[in-house]
Order: structure tokens, then C-alpha cells, then sequence
């Protein structure tokens, strides 16, 4: 794999917008864990790492976009708007590939709302009702809100991104996969430059829902939400970092297999920074006890106990704690190991750019 | 780096017109279509009434993308008849999210109700007992690309695309990507759809996009949108060739950026998409083209300009067909299914036709293929898929000897 340069990184999490902010609550005061607004109707005082309220709304003025997009899809857009903006790529849009690992887009309650309200009759789902008048009172987009591009095509409309895209549906591997997919279509020259990373919310009732039926929402475990993206060139008088390795380890072998095909894939390499985005706590005490035992002096950082789960951000958000490392720290390699929800392993070595 | 060869090794699907690939392309030659009123769930009500289904995929306790799914991939690797190590075969699947059985969610919808009213406390206490009621035959998009790598055995890269009506050709890009990099030797690859439900039905009709008189035609004048379908076809792409005829010579994506349901009026990034994949491929004509062709109004007029602009001057030589007139449009499967006919057409030279196309529309002008296939030698073919949201993705195959 030849190198990608990375010359912007984005982050939108609990913390907040940008870097500063997230490098604040990795190493500093964690992010302010507070009721989580969207659940309150359905399930109370669930405490959860959110975006602070009206933030990223803040942050996406469009007209042609208000009041369509989904919470993922808003954290996305956010995110690429400043990676954009910090890349200072402004001409040319119609040729910058995007690539996205998305989770589940998931419509607004108050739609669902709306249209049981006109749908139920005498506590029975009215199908004659629904299809004649009761989906006429949602967002005409309730059907895309369902789709998972959905998180993808509104930053690229947003921002006319006209180049190769695709969003990778991402339990974390995901995420990884929509990373190499970027550096790849800049290997091959599908485009020379392109952005990749991750959005995505688990503060949603019927996420909220399925994770309480699971058993995952057990005491102690945070949800989040977020969005993380990165953007690449070829070619850069100025990066923030390179890209040496990068690679999703899928598969039934176990987390701890996969850690050292990956070790064995990097090669002895001196890394000074460890950034781990694991799901749940048995992939946290493996990514840290590989952290500790191979690269002793690394500093480590643990983005998903700082930031809550945030699935298909996770990844994304773990690479840019990486790169701000390197930055901050004056280190020359740092590495961003990510756990998702099937064991699988992301895997993304950096090393410091030329300012 | 320059594409090195990919292989069509085998072909696997289950459309409404067959439960294999062979009996579902000797219908599509024929000219028929499997577009028939709903009888899954009560209709009435509804902006459309028909829907290209596929009602033996359902049943309460399983996804119907995944028993799609695994037919098709059964098929495709059986026919591709290769002996891969596990950790060298990867899973690429076009899938988008999965319905939750409408009889359970409309129990959960009801339980959730006070009066005509719903409740949110009530969906939350009543959404725990009941969730995974409602879940137990939806899963996510993931996990069909598991299931699949469980009944292979593959340990190799896993990848799931949801990239709306271009997921399954996206897939398949990924899947030629990884193999020209060498991360795998061979690739089950593809996509599903199982979308006719009320949810579905209704959302889209919101928007305008179904034909209300309930019949597909893609680029014929009396087109108004396109029916529901759904439906799974696999591939097995490899790096081998084996008695392969087919290669994967061309990709191309583009994105509109433009609307999340109208294609760009110029047709630029699809024109973007189309002459990357022919550049790619080194070839400035095709025999053929797959494509897209929803029998939307817009859709199909900026498809069939952007062709012509295109192809140029060989545009009057190049045949063109699309499935949608015939298994309606699969969404995550359309590109995967469009694959398998171009992929079919290079390995036999039989082209299918565009059912329900009978009076071209001149704004589509083009030579459409009609009534029944048309047999000619396929030096290369080329499938489109034009998603909503604006993703562009086309694929270049060419014949090997």
C-alpha cells in the first residue's frame, strides 16, 4: 500500500466540534455526561456522551437540507464540512471521493408519532390508513430516513462532492473498510483526493430499545454518538499525518488472533501513541493489555470510555485522537485500534506529517 | 495501479421470475414479467397495488434478504466450482435496512397506543417485552454479509455496502477492488433486496416515485415510475480465471451531489461514472449496456442522454436493456442483477430484453432491445446503477478467450 497523506481531521462527538475539544476530554475533563434529550420521552433519564444541544445544528444553516436529515446524517455533514474547510478544499469538489461507515440512519420519533397518530384505530394498525393518509403526515423522505446512504448523500450534497463514494454499513470493521476503500481509489487514481470516516448515534429510542433488550445497556455502559472524518490526498505540501497501515480483521478468529496478525502486519515499528476504540469492556481490557505489553511507552488513549459507544463513529473518532496525538505529543508513529460490536479488529497506523 | 484481471467464476440469484439463475434468465429472455398484485398484506389504501414479489423468502422468524441471500450464494459458488483457502475469500454485499415483520410491529404499534394516540412511555415499557418480538425476523445489514461468510467458511475481508439502489454494484466494485489488491484470491459478491412492505410501499409512493397504474416500462412514453421488487443475485468473482469468458475490466463512481431523489438534470456525474468505467476498460464501444432504466420519468431520460453522449457515434450499435420492466426494482439487488445479465450476455450473447417497452420514449431514443432477446457475439457490456441520493456506479465486463 502506498501512502495517503492525511490534510484534515474532523471531529463532531460529545465533547464537541473539532479537535482542541476532543483532545480536551481524551486528556483532560471527560465529556459531560448528561440526560440524553431524545430519550427522555421514551425512557427517562438515560444518561449519555451527546453532542452538545444545538451545537451541530448550528453548525449547518442549509435551507435545502433543514428538517430532513437524520441525527447521524447532521453529525456527518458537521464533520465534513470542517474537514473541508481545514483542507481548505474549496474548488474542485465535483472530483473529491467520499467513503462512510454508516449505522442504522433512523427517522425522527415525532414521524413515527405522526403517523401511528392518524394510523391506529381503536388500537389496531389501520393498513388503509396508513397507506392513504398517515405516511402523508411524515417528512416525505420517510422512507430514505431508513436508509443507510442516507447518512452519506446529504454531506454530499451539501458540499457537491461529485466523486467516488460509497457508505459501508459499520458495526465498527465497517468503518475501517470504508478507510481503506478511500485509500484505494487513490491508489488506483479514481480521484486524488478523498474523504473517509464514520458517523453515527446510538441516542435514539429504538436503538436505545433494542440495546436494553440485548442486555448491552447494563449499568456502566455509555451511549454516544458522533462523527469523525478525514481527508486525503495523494499528494500535499502539508499533512497532518501519513497513513503506513491500514486494515479490518474479520473473521471467526478471536480479537486476541487477530492483535497479532495485526502486530505481525506492522512490522517492528517504535509507536508512541495508542488510540483504542473498543465496544464494551472484554475488548477494552484485550486492546489495552496488547497496548501495555507491546509498545510499553505508548501513551494510550481511550476514546470510547471518554466519548460513550458510538459504533460506527468509534473507528473514525479513534483516528483522529491519533493524529491530534502525534501532533501534540511532537511523536513521529501513533496507532488507532478499533473493536467493533462482531470482535472485528480496525487497524490504522499514522505517522507524523510534514507541517 | 493498473487493473489486473478479475473473473466472473459463478452466477447465483433468486428474482420473482425464477429460484435460480438459469430459470429466472431463460424468463427474462422470454420478454415476461413477474409484476402481480400484492397478496402479502392488505393493499387497499396504498398509492400502488403491485410489486414483483417474492412471498416463498417469508417467514416469521428469518430475514428474507438473508434466505435470499444464502440461495443465490449457494448457486454462485456451486457453479464456480474453486478451491479458495478461507482466509483468501472475501464477502461483499449490497444490503439495505431490513423490515421488521409488519403483523409484529403493528402488534407493537398497538401495544404502544392509548385511545388513537401513541404513547411514548407506553413504547418504551411495552417496547422491552416486545422488541425482540418485533427484531426475530429483521436483521441488520451486516448480517446477511455474515451469514454468507458462515456458509462458506470465508475468514476473509467482509464488507457491507448500503448505497440505496447502487449497493449491489458498489459491492461488486469493492469486491474487484479487493481482489486486484490482493487482499482476497476470490469474492462472493452481490446484493438484496426484499423491500415490498407496507412501510416501503407507502414511503415511496409518497415521493411520487411508484407508477401509479402499476406497470414498469422503463424508457417507454407512457412511463410513470417504477414498482417494488426484490430479489438477490451473487456472484463468485476470482483472480483466477479458470473457463471463465467474463472479466471485469472497468469500474466507475461518481456522485451527483445534487438531490436526495432526483438525478442531476445534466447528467454529468453519471456520464462521470460511465467514462471512467469505459476508460478503465480501454474500450470506447460496447456491445451493450444493463441499464439502470428504473421507468421513472427523470431518471430514465437523463440515463438514456448521458448514454448517448457516452457512446457517441458507436451509440447507435450499442443494444440496451434494463430488468425493472420485468422483476421490478430490487433496490439493493439492481445492480447485482443487472451484473448478472451483462455478465450472461458476454458469456452467451444473448441480451435480454426491456419488458413492458413498447413505445420508446424519444427523449430515451436508443437501440432498446424489445419483446425477446437478441442473440449476438458480446465483446464487452457494460451495467449501470444510479441510486437514489445520487451515487453513480458502472461496471465494464469484456469477453476473454
Amino acid at each position: 500500500m502506498s501512502e495517503a497523506l492525511v490534510v484534515a481531521a474532523s471531529a463532531v462527538s460529545a465533547a464537541g466540534i473539532g479537535r482542541p475539544a476532543l483532545r480536551s476530554a481524551l486528556r483532560g475533563t471527560p465529556a459531560l455526561l448528561l440526560p440524553v434529550e431524545s430519550l427522555k420521552p421514551t425512557h427517562g433519564d438515560v444518561v449519555g456522551a451527546q453532542v452538545p444541544p444545538g451545537m451541530a445544528e448550528a453548525e449547518l444553516s442549509s435551507r435545502r437540507l433543514q428538517g430532513k436529515l437524520s441525527r447521524s446524517a447532521l453529525l456527518a455533514a458537521v464533520a465534513t464540512r470542517r474537514a473541508l474547510a481545514e483542507a481548505e478544499w474549496s474548488e474542485g469538489r465535483e472530483e473529491i471521493g467520499y467513503f462512510l461507515g454508516v449505522g442504522a440512519s433512523g427517522c425522527s420519533i415525532a414521524e413515527i408519532e405522526a403517523m401511528l397518530g392518524i394510523a391506529m384505530k381503536e388500537q389496531h394498525l389501520s393498513l388503509g390508513l396508513m397507506g392513504s393518509q398517515a405516511l402523508a403526515a411524515c417528512n416525505p423522505l420517510f422512507a430514505f430516513q431508513a436508509m443507510h446512504n442516507f447518512t452519506l448523500c446529504h454531506g454530499a450534497i451539501a458540499e457537491e462532492l461529485g466523486g467516488p463514494n460509497a457508505a459501508f454499513y459499520s458495526r465498527g470493521a465497517g468503518t475501517v473498510g470504508a478507510l481503506e476503500e478511500a485509500v484505494s481509489a487513490l491508489e488506483e487514481q479514481l480521484c486524488h483526493r478523498v474523504l473517509a470516516g464514520g458517523a453515527d448515534t446510538l441516542l435514539h429510542p429504538l436503538t436505545w430499545a433494542e440495546l436494553l433488550t440485548d442486555g448491552t445497556a447494563a449499568p456502566g455502559f455509555i451511549p454516544g454518538e458522533g462523527a469523525a472524518i478525514l481527508a486525503l490526498s495523494r499528494s500535499s505540501s502539508r499533512s497532518l499525518a501519513a497513513i503506513e497501515k491500514c486494515g479490518a480483521y474479520s473473521g471467526p478468529s478471536s480479537l486476541e488472533q487477530k492483535l497479532e496478525q495485526a502486530l505481525a502486519d506492522l512490522g517492528h515499528r517504535e509507536i508512541d501513541c495508542i488510540a483504542i476504540a473498543p465496544w464494551g469492556e472484554p475488548p477494552r481490557q484485550q486492546l489495552r493489555s496488547f497496548a501495555a505489553a507491546q509498545f510499553p511507552g505508548a501513551a494510550l488513549l481511550d476514546v470510547t470510555a471518554k466519548l460513550g459507544e458510538c459504533v460506527a463513529a468509534s473507528p473514525a473518532l479513534g483516528w483522529v485522537a491519533a493524529i491530534d496525538a502525534l501532533l501534540e505529543l511532537g511523536a513521529g508513529r501513533a496507532l488507532a485500534l478499533s473493536a467493533g460490536l462482531d470482535a472485528e479488529l480496525g487497524c490504522v497506523l499514522f505517522r507524523r506529517g510534514e507541517a | 495501479m493498473k487493473p489486473t484481471g478479475v473473473f466472473v467464476r459463478g452466477v447465483g440469484a433468486w428474482t420473482p421470475l425464477g429460484s435460480d439463475w438459469p430459470s429466472s434468465f431463460e424468463r427474462l429472455c422470454e420478454g415476461e414479467s413477474a409484476i402481480a398484485p400484492i397478496e402479502s398484506f392488505d393493499v387497499e389504501g396504498f398509492p400502488t397495488r403491485v410489486g414483483a414479489c417474492i412471498t416463498q423468502c417469508r417467514s416469521p422468524n428469518e430475514d428474507p434478504r438473508v434466505v435470499l441471500a444464502v440461495r443465490a450464494a449457494r448457486e454462485a459458488w456451486s457453479r464456480a466450482e474453486i478451491a479458495v483457502q478461507p482466509g483468501r475469500i472475501g464477502i461483499f454485499v449490497g444490503a439495505e435496512a431490513g423490515r421488521p415483520v409488519f403483523s409484529a410491529a403493528a402488534e407493537l404499534a398497538a401495544a404502544c397506543t392509548e385511545g388513537d394516540s401513541f404513547d411514548q412511555g407506553r413504547f418504551a415499557r411495552a417496547g422491552l417485552r416486545r422488541w425482540r418480538e418485533v427484531r426475530a425476523g429483521w436483521d441488520s445489514p451486516a448480517a446477511v454479509a455474515s451469514r454468507l461468510a458462515s456458509e462458506l467458511g470465508a475468514t476473509g475481508p467482509v464488507q457491507t455496502v448500503s448505497l440505496a439502489c447502487a449497493s449491489g454494484a458498489m459491492a461488486i466494485v469493492a469486491a474487484v477492488r479487493a481482489l486486484r489488491e490482493g487482499v482476497c484470491d476470490a469474492a462472493l459478491c452481490g446484493g438484496v433486496g426484499a423491500d415490498v412492505d407496507p412501510f416501503t410501499l407507502a414511503g415511496f409512493g409518497l415521493l411520487g416515485a411508484l407508477s401509479a397504474r402499476g406497470v414498469a416500462r422503463p424508457f417507454d412514453a407512457r412511463r410513470d415510475g417504477f414498482v417494488l421488487g426484490e430479489g438477490a443475485a451473487m456472484m463468485v468473482l476470482a483472480r483466477e480465471r479458470g473457463d471463465s469468458s467474463v472479466e471485469v475490466c472497468g469500474l466507475g463512481c461518481s456522485s451527483d451531489a445534487y438531490h436526495l431523489t432526483a438525478p442531476e438534470p445534466s447528467g454529468a456525474a453519471a456520464r462521470r461514472a460511465m467514462s471512467t468505467a469505459m476508460r478503465e476498460a480501454g474500450v470506447d464501444r460496447l456491445d451493450c449496456v444493463q441499464a439502470h432504466g428504473t421507468s421513472t420519468l427523470l431518471n430514465d431520460a437523463v440515463e438514456a442522454a448521458s448514454l448517448r453522449e457516452v457512446l457517441g457515434s458507436n451509440c447507435p450499435s450499442t443494444y440496451v436493456s434494463s430488468v425493472k420492466g420485468a422483476l421490478g426494482h430490487p433496490i439493493a439487488a439492481a445492480g447485482a442483477i443487472g451484473f448478472a445479465c451483462a455478465a450472461q450476455a458476454v458469456a452467451s450473447g444473448i441480451i435480454v430484453p426491456t419488458a413492458g417497452l413498447t413505445s420508446i420514449d424519444p427523449d430515451c431514443a436508443l437501440r432498446h432491445v424489445t419483446g425477446q432477446a437478441v442473440h449476438q457475439t458480446v465483446e464487452s457490456a457494460m451495467v449501470n446503477s444510479l441510486a437514489f441520493g445520487g451515487a453513480n456506479c458502472s461496471i465494464v465486463l469484456r469477453r476473454c478467450s
